[in-house]
């Protein structure tokens, strides 16, 4: 776990979501790390970005993503 | 957060708001609005602490936001709107600072991205200063930005008209605009009009006997503009092409 934390696991999400692949399982596990406080404010951010440009492009209705959008807008307010 | 994190969340929050617009929900309206209206305040707060931002990140953050209030005000038909007038100001100040590090270009977009006349005429203030001490290289404008410059300065400083014109008139004597050719036509006609209408160019004056070099300069182009030498070749080229064909039609 902790050499899981230490890898900046924003990076392949987020080329991940760049090529359209959010598989329900992905954002389902993306929702549940969103709530610890494994990401820092930059990878907040870059998740954030991809996040969004994949919600647009592929038009799904927000659900699972919407919470974690809304999970790291919170994180980066503070 | 920095700067740069501060622009780039605003990117996103643009983009989210093309979608808000698509679902038309009020909720998601007034959260993004929210959201807006805290990181605005947060860089209006990070530059009154720091002065070194960079212009480009105004720059680009005052073009965000722009877009994110025009959608938000249309949306809600005016009710809500971004304050950000604090923001402007201070992005002003940004731009007054680092004026003589700017190429042209980017002079003339931030000039363009705020819309406030005050904050304007501050930054023309702040070119004229800089030109005037050297500080911003006038040799680094083409002509067709000159124009733009002319333009801005007949605006808010026109008392400063006159340096223009003569730099213009000796540039042009000189050849050092040898790009002239490239130089849009409705620019050059602008700019005329502009001297023209300040009396630089008069109509009975000297300009019939000894017409300077920017008149001169005009008169070519407006010849350009009204006969094309190249296009005549064309419709010339055309009638012949008609009348070769009709004369094979009736050897056969």
């Amino acid at each position: 776990m902790p050499q899981f934390l230490k890898a900046d696991i924003s990076i392949p999400l987020a080329s991940l979501f760049k090529l359209k692949y959010g598989a329900t399982e992905v954002i389902k596990e993306l929702n549940k790390m969103s709530m610890l406080s494994i990401f820092k404010k930059e990878q907040c951010l870059r998740l954030l970005d991809t996040l969004t440009d994949y919600t647009i492009s592929t038009g799904v209705p927000p659900g699972a993503e919407r919470d974690i959008l809304d999970t790291f807008f919170e994180k980066l307010m503070l | 957060m920095d700067d740069r994190n501060i622009c780039r969340v605003l990117s996103i929050l643009n983009k989210q708001l093309k979608s808000v617009e698509r679902s038309h929900s009020n909720d998601e309206l007034q959260i993004v609005t929210q959201r807006t209206q805290h990181f605005v305040d947060r860089f209006v707060d990070l530059i009154t602490r720091r002065m070194d931002i960079d212009y480009a990140t105004v720059f680009w953050a005052n073009r965000f936001l722009r877009d994110i209030n025009n959608t938000i005000k249309e949306m809600s038909h005016g009710n809500h709107e971004i304050d950000t007038r604090a923001f402007s100001a201070q992005s002003c100040y940004i731009v007054q600072d680092q004026v003589s590090t700017m190429n042209p270009r980017a002079l003339f977009a931030s000039l363009n991205m705020i819309d406030d006349p005050s904050l304007k005429k501050r930054i023309m203030d702040s070119i004229m200063d800089n030109l005037k001490q050297k500080k911003l290289n006038i040799r680094k404008f083409s002509l067709e930005q000159l124009c733009e410059l002319v333009d801005a300065v007949a605006e808010h400083r026109p008392e400063d008209l006159s340096v223009f014109y003569e730099y213009i008139e000796t540039g042009l004597e000189s050849g050092f605009f040898k790009n002239m050719r490239r130089l849009e036509f409705k620019k050059l006609q602008k700019m005329f009009c502009l001297f023209s209408d300040r009396g630089f160019i008069s109509r009975q004056g000297a300009e019939v006997e000894n017409p300077s070099k920017f008149y001169t300069v005009f008169l070519l182009a407006l010849k350009d503009q009204l006969f094309d030498p190249t296009k005549k070749d064309e419709r010339i080229a055309k009638v012949e092409a008609a009348r070769n064909k009709k004369h094979v039609k009736r050897n056969v």
